[in-house]
């Protein structure tokens, strides 16, 4: 490279501490502290190709509009960082992504897919039975559901989080706690000291009734909308143990293992994240006994990646 | 300094979780995104919860939700087609949908195409299907059969194609040969209810998708149906040289435009006595699995979008045929919908598999070299189920 302390050009580009030098100074500085800002965010994602690249990028800024003599870095910097930006990474993320699995039915992380399959209900073996709710809260602000079926039978109950087991609340007597049904529609306006939530009021809850479920004696009510709930055999069909990697279906007993990137089941099937079931393909890849492993030998899935989930951050 | 901080930190949580709480984020494409925005002030002034309607194109609403979902920043409920339905569905992206009983409120061809795995994944709103347009100058009746459409161009003398049917000369299109493959019993997938397509059993060359193909390769060879694309069908149409053209409702606007050919549509004619089932394509709003307002957002697509009044305004703004029966039962003045809507009903859902993705190019050149009489029904029927059967085992 040229020497430009050593040339005119060099010694115009750099005036003493004039006015354009504090600007500078302090628009460096700024993004210096946007910089620090991001290094704990990026830690604690664990996102640590683009600390590196972040690090390298400020690094640069740094060195091109504060090293005095560096006439032509300045005007390059702004190209360099934006051509590493959109031609040097993507070319970089896709040779990455081609080395992973990511396709169809392989783009959430584990945890995700986790979460997604311990959503999924044991479906009740009939038709699905959706049943009329109207929601009930009391003065703390604890809500109350009241269940009614096309039959005209109800239920009054304090619905649980779906995670948790029931517990000894559940289902009470509206009878023993004092009903007021003043209108006389057969739908009480409250019940103990539960009030009736009406048009709004009910919408305003709306966050609090997620993932609520009320045991019923047919099994369990889940809140599908504000006015209508979902009867459904029992709450949670999967569930995951962290302690062995495996998934346990609830509905046949069985005991799915983690394979590369995804779930597989006793019967050869591999579980997608939406709850289907298809065929591994090869099959005898999923079927084996050490089937992680064994899937990365005989080429199921790139052994290049280290997680057997991609990852995306 | 450290004000700074704290306020950056509170408005990020804001963004992150709290402005979510009472809102809804819908994504849609520039048309329905208009007639959302139309019915949605309803929704908002009833219940208090505000509904955001963010214009994305149609094709990137399918890629981004893959993207943004997970990431915590998709949409609680995006517009999307039918056959995004397997994908979105074996990546774990979308709720399914209850209708209970209120499944009665839709026609059974749109909760069939958005239905995978025994489940349903959006609420339909739209059905679109094939049909046979005809010049009204030419033909003063719709021809039942195509028997009945050779004698009418038989009888006409300066037009230069008979029957326009987008698929021959330089544009293989499968989608609108289709009804020929299916009207004898030929299928792609085999489709049972309970457990959707089996991709192992392809029918592209079983006896009747080969009949039925050996039936257009005899049109062709009677000069009815000749070598169009897309375009060549549409031009020939519309500039009063061609009797009949087999297309669909998004059509509509250029015939409308146009005063020099006067137009009628009726159902697509019989093929050797039997209906042709057309592929039904199918409009809908998904529930993305990542919305953190579930039941707002159920609340939203059953109680409000699934209703006639939503469902009416829709159709107004963007007049495709409903898959809401009563509204489509309001039509019954209107001659073009009801026709749409007849062709729909013999129908089939177009497969909502992903493997559908390997169909499309060997069927359409097979159904190519058929329409350019360059090939035996039998021979390209046989080649395209191969080609499919290969790029589905992988």
């Amino acid at each position: 490279m040229i020497d430009h302390r050593a040339s005119p050009a060099g010694r115009r580009a750099t005036p003493a501490l004039g006015g354009g030098f504090w600007v500078k100074l302090a628009a460096v500085g700024l993004l210096d502290a946007g910089v620090v800002w991001l290094i704990p965010v990026l830690i604690a994602s664990g996102s640590w190709t683009l600390l590196a690249l972040l690090l390298a990028a400020a690094l640069l800024i740094n060195y091109a509009y504060l090293r005095p003599g560096a006439v032509a870095l300045p005007w390059l910097a702004p190209g360099l960082v934006f051509m590493g930006l959109f031609v040097l990474w993507p070319v970089l993320y896709t040779a990455y992504v081609g080395l992973t699995n990511w396709s169809t039915g392989h783009i959430l992380s584990k945890e995700q897919a986790i979460e997604r399959l311990e959503s999924i209900a044991v479906e009740s073996t009939g038709d699905p039975v959706t049943l009329d709710l109207a929601v009930f809260r009391d003065a703390e602000g604890g809500l109350a559901f009241h269940v009614t079926g096309s039959d005209g039978e109800a239920w009054f109950g304090i619905p649980r989080p779906r995670g948790e087991e029931p517990g000894e609340a559940g289902l009470l007597e509206p009878a023993e706690l004092g009903v007021t049904d003043e209108d006389g529609d057969g739908l009480p306006e409250s019940i103990g000291a539960w009030t009736r939530l009406q048009g709004l009021q009910v919408i305003g809850v709306a966050g609090a009734m997620e993932n609520l479920v009320l045991d019923l004696p047919g099994g369990q009510a889940e809140v599908l909308t504000t006015s209508s709930v979902r009867l459904v055999a029992s709450g949670q069909r999967y569930r995951y143990d962290s302690a062995t990697g495996t998934l346990l279906d609830t509905q046949t007993q069985s005991t799915c293992s983690t394979v590369v990137g995804a779930f597989a089941c006793p019967d050869g099937r591999q579980l997608d994240p939406g709850g289907g079931r298809s065929w591994a393909s090869p099959t005898s890849c999923a079927s084996s006994p050490t089937a992680a492993s064994a899937a990365r030998s005989c080429g199921c899935s790139p052994g290049t990646s280290s997680s057997p989930w991609p990852r995306w951050r | 300094m450290r004000r700074v901080f704290i306020l950056v930190a509170v408005a990020l949580l804001a963004a992150a979780g709290g402005a979510s709480a009472q809102s809804l984020l819908i994504w849609a494409d520039e048309n329905r995104a208009t007639a959302l925005q139309e019915v949605v002030p309803a929704f908002t002034e009833a219940t208090g919860v505000e509904v955001e309607i963010e214009v994305v194109g149609f094709g990137d609403i399918r890629t981004q939700a893959g993207v943004a979902g997970p990431a915590g920043e998709g949409p609680d409920l995006f517009v999307g087609a039918h056959d995004w339905t397997g994908e979105l569905a074996v990546n774990g992206l979308v709720e399914p949908i209850d209708l209970g009983a209120r499944a009665g409120e839709f026609f059974e061809v749109a909760l069939t195409a958005f239905s995978f795995e025994g489940k349903l994944y959006a609420v339909p709103y739209v059905t679109e299907t094939i049909a046979l347009y005809y010049n009204t100058g030419m033909a003063a009746e719709a021809p039942a059969t195509f028997e009945e459409i050779g004698a009418v161009c038989a009888a006409l003398e300066g037009i230069d194609n008979c029957v326009g049917i987008p698929g021959g000369g330089d544009g293989a299109d499968a989608y609108h040969n289709y009804p020929f493959v299916s009207a004898l019993g030929g299928y792609i997938f085999k489709y049972d209810a309970a457990t959707g397509y089996d991709p192992g059993d392809v029918g592209l060359d079983s006896e009747g998708a080969v009949a039925g193909v050996a039936f257009l390769a005899g049109l062709v060879a009677d000069g009815l149906v000749g070598p169009t694309n897309y375009n060549t069908a549409k031009t020939l149409f519309l500039e009063g040289k061609q009797p009949f053209w087999i297309t669909g409702p998004w059509e509509l606007g250029s015939l409308n435009a146009q005063d020099s050919v006067s137009w009628g549509v009726a159902k697509l004619p019989t093929i050797a006595g039997q209906a042709p089932a057309p592929f039904v394509g199918s409009q809908g709003m998904f529930m993305s699995a990542f919305s953190p307002n579930k039941v707002l957002a159920r609340t939203f697509l059953l109680d409000f979008v699934a209703t006639p009044e939503t469902m009416r305004a829709l159709y107004d703004a963007d007049p495709r045929n409903p898959a809401y029966r009563e509204v489509f039962d309001q039509l019954a003045d209107n001659p073009v919908a009801q026709t749409f809507a007849l062709s729909a009903a013999d129908g089939v859902p177009m497969p909502n598999i992903a493997q559908m993705g390997a169909v499309w190019g060997p069927l359409g050149n097979a159904l190519l070299l058929v329409r350019n009489g360059e090939s035996e029904a039998e021979a390209a029927m046989k080649t395209a189920a191969e080609g499919v059967r290969e790029a589905v085992e992988g």
